[in-house]
This record gives structure tokens, sequence and C-alpha cells, in this order.
């Protein structure tokens, strides 16, 4: 029979698998809708950044009643612990997707001077990174979070790649200063939402193992040194 | 490390009450000014861990032990140690509170006395000085000569611990001291302990986790008769080394 401490971690668990798949889904749309300047679109993710940031709340409630009424310990601490935390992360993600989408409101009546190819991959990166860092939240699986170094290398060189060619673009052309600088700051926030996925990911590992590990090239002193 | 730094230390501590074993090879060393919570489900050796530490097993017939304990760096089991000497240097709280039928002034002076105290201004001043360490003193001075066992529950525990006080123990051990208390009394003694810490090496037997996370820095696990854990207690409650201990703790065994 399970305990009433199973119980909540269950139904935590439940509404943070809830929180990652609004919080995905609002980081894909909001990059889908910035590539095709879809207004629509880009209205429905900041709905949804509404219910996002409910299920977050919720979510650390939830963690605040279950400490106080079951007094947690061990594992179930740190469960609980990384639960409140990785709610705070999934809830920036759905912060940066809002930003996107406002940056594609103001955007409207304008055009892209390029066909978007670096962002949507960014953004690809980072939900593949959400979703490795997850399954160790939900699954306590991390056999795939070896993956994550490699990713964020690939990450770190098409930032630096897309930094380059828009500097290009931009000793070339001189009426698309606004719209460049859109692309660095969606960029930005592409790259944000993958750290907060990194985050997410060692506190995978602390709660499952118990100890305390940085993960990420910046760590091992060999990340990249270009300007975002 | 110093030979001697420690107050309190078991080394290979087996005992047995007739062919029963015990307590299995057990070393561990408790630290001076700390709260050390001793727990483990019921029958692990722990009752009898702690009473191995002031030779209160010796009481028991068919007590057997091997392996030494060290108080101060000497071996209380070693012959020609003084039983009377080490139970004045090793205080005891029991679960129940058992205060003499005699006044509550009387309670805290008779260990002083039968140690050759006579001095009536210094009685005083033990009898006193001891209430207020066991945050007694407020509640009870004006009432120094009425009966102890008159006090409520609470009050009479914080007496017993007074009473321990009275003769200076460095390290006072405590079995199960609240659990016949209600809430609001457990929640003093516990506070107690913790402050008493500063003077005291305390040495506290639970089966209660919480309160063992609530007034312990290190904590030993015991697990029928075998030390499977002991380290710093935030340790224990973040993340224990075994999977007995984490699964004690979490109460998915007991």
């Amino acid at each position: 029979m399970a305990t009433q401490l199973e119980h909540y971690l269950k139904e935590i668990q439940k509404r943070l698998a809830k929180l990652h798949e609004l919080t995905g889904k609002s980081l894909m749309d909001s990059m889908q809708a910035f590539k095709e300047l879809d207004q629509d679109l880009a209205h429905k993710v900041k709905e949804l950044s509404t219910e996002i940031e409910r299920l977050s709340e919720k979510i650390e409630s939830n963690v605040f009643e279950t400490i106080a009424r079951r007094q947690p310990v061990a594992k179930d601490l740190r469960k609980l612990s990384v639960y409140l935390q990785i709610s705070h992360s999934l809830f920036r993600v759905g912060r940066y997707s809002y930003k996107i989408a406002h940056i594609t409101n103001l955007c409207e009546n304008k055009e892209h001077f390029k066909e978007l190819q670096s962002l949507p991959f960014l953004a690809e990166l980072a939900k593949k990174t959400l979703d490795i860092a997850m399954k160790g939240i939900l699954e306590e699986d991390l056999s795939e979070i070896d993956q994550l170094e490699k990713m964020e290398a690939e990450s770190d060189r098409e930032t630096s790649e897309m930094f380059e060619e828009i500097a290009q673009y931009l000793r070339e052309r001189d009426d698309i200063e606004e719209m460049a600088m859109f692309y660095i700051i969606v960029g930005r926030y592409c790259e944000r939402a993958a750290d907060q996925a990194f985050l997410i990911a060692e506190k995978a590992v602390y709660m499952i193992t118990g100890e305390r590990k940085k993960l990420g090239l910046a760590y091992r002193g060999s990340s990249s040194q270009a300007p975002h | 490390m110093a030979e001697f730094e420690y107050h309190v230390e078991v080394r290979n501590l087996s005992t047995w009450f007739g062919k029963k074993a015990i307590l299995k090879n057990i070393s561990c060393y408790f630290e001076d000014n700390t709260v050390t919570a001793i727990m483990g489900p019921s029958g692990c050796g722990k009752s009898t861990l702690l009473r191995s530490l002031n030779r209160l097993n010796d009481l028991v017939p068919s007590f057997r032990m091997e392996g030494e304990v060290l108080f101060g760096g000497q071996n209380i089991y070693s012959p020609g140690s003084s039983v009377y000497d080490l139970r004045k240097r090793i205080g005891m709280i029991f679960q129940r509170p058992n205060p003499f039928p005699m006044s509550i002034y009387d309670n805290i002076a008779y260990g002083p006395k039968l140690h050759g105290t006579k001095d009536e201004d210094e009685l005083d001043k033990i009898v006193e000085e001891s209430l207020k360490k066991a945050a007694l003193w407020d509640e009870v001075k004006d009432d120094l000569e009425k009966p102890a066992p008159n006090l409520s529950g609470g009050q009479q525990q914080r007496l017993c611990i007074a009473r321990a006080l009275s003769v200076d123990p460095p390290v006072l051990l405590a079995d199960e001291p609240v659990s016949a208390l209600d809430p609001i009394s457990a929640a003093k003694i516990e506070e107690l302990l913790i402050e008493l810490k500063s003077d005291y090496t305390v040495i506290l037997v639970t089966h209660n986790v919480q309160q063992a996370f609530r007034v312990s820095d290190q904590s030993a696990f015991l697990y029928l008769g075998e030390l499977v854990e002991f380290d710093k207690t935030q340790r224990i409650l973040e993340a224990p080394a075994d999977e007995r201990t984490e699964a004690f703790i979490t109460g998915r065994i007991g």
C-alpha cells in the first residue's frame, strides 16, 4: 500500500510532467511563431505562459504542503527540494518563450531578412536538453545525461556561427539592425532555456544519487569563448 | 586525531545477554559538545549501547561484553575502574521521569551531598544553577520545598535533568527522554538538550527519527545490533549512505 508521502510525491510528479509538456510546447511554438511571424500563435504562447505560471505556483504550494505534513527525509526530501527548484526552472523557460512571442508581436508588419535556420535549431537543442533532463527527474533515468555536453558544444558552435553570420549581414546592409538585434536576443533566450535544462539535469543527478555534480563544458574550462 | 580527544569512544564493542548477541563489533566516538542521536527499530540494541556507556548493563547478571568503552581515554570496563565515579561523570535521564519522593530542593541536592558537598550555601548555588540549566528555575523557585512528584510530567523530566546536571557531568545520556511526555513538554526538553550541548556532550536514544533530526549534530543508525551508519545528521537526513538507513528514516522499515 502506498504511503501518504508516496501519494503526494506522485501527484507532484504528474504536475511536473504536465509542466514539462507545456513548457516544451511553449518553447517550440514561440520559435515557430517567430520563424513564421505568426501573430496568432504568438498570442497563444502568451496565454500558455499564464497556465505555466499557475502550474508552477501550484507545484510550489504542493511541495510546501508535503514538507510540512509529511516531514520527508533522504531521497524523498531531495525529490521535493528538486521539484521546487525545477518547477521554477521550467517556469523560467516558459518566460523565455513568452518573450520570444512578445518579440514576434513587435515584428508585426516586418519581414525576416534571411531564412531562419540557426534559431529553430537552437530551440530544438534546448528542447532536447530539457527532455533528457526531465527524463532524469520523472523516470529517474540518467542514461542520456552524457549526451548533454555534446549538445552544449553544438549549441555553442551554432550560436557562434549565427553571430558571425549576423555580423556579416550588418556589415553589408543598413536596413536590418532591428531584426538583427531580435535574432541575437531570441538566440540568447534559447541559450538561457538550455541553461535552465542543464540546471535541471544537475538536479536530477543530485536527486537520484545524493551527489552534487556540475555538468557542462563551462565547469571543465572548455566552453566556447564566443560572446554569447 | 589526538588519542584522548573525545570523552566517549567505543571500540569494537560486542555485547550479549546470555547467549543472545545484542551489539556486534561497534566502533564510534562521540564528539565533545554535540548531541548524538542513536536511532533504530525496536530491539536493534540502541538502549544497550547507551547503557554500555555508563555500565548500567552490569546490573543484568547475564550481561557479557567484549571491546572497550573509553571515557577520557580510560577504558571504563578495565579492572579497578570505579562505577561510582563513572556515574558521577556520565549522567543519565530515563524514559519516564523518576523524581525521588522528596522535595524539589532535595532531589537536586541529593547527588552533590552524596559526593561530599556539605556547605549549605554551596548546595543552594548548585540547586539554583542546575534548575536554571534545566530551564525549570523560573517555574519552581518559590516552591523548592514542595514534593517533586507533584510537578507535571514535563517538569519532572526537567527536574531529573537538573538532578543529573547537579554533579556536573561532562556527558549526559538520555534514553528516549520525551516519549512519555505531551508534545509541549517534549518540545521543551528537545530545546533544552540543544542548549545543553554548549556545556555537555549529549547522547540520546530515540525511536523518533524526526526528533533525532531536530536535535542532533550526528546520528547513529543501529540495525540488528550492527552500527549501519554514523555520520553528521545533516548528511544522513539528506543522503544516507546505506539503503537500510534510508529505508528506516523514510519509514519503509521499522
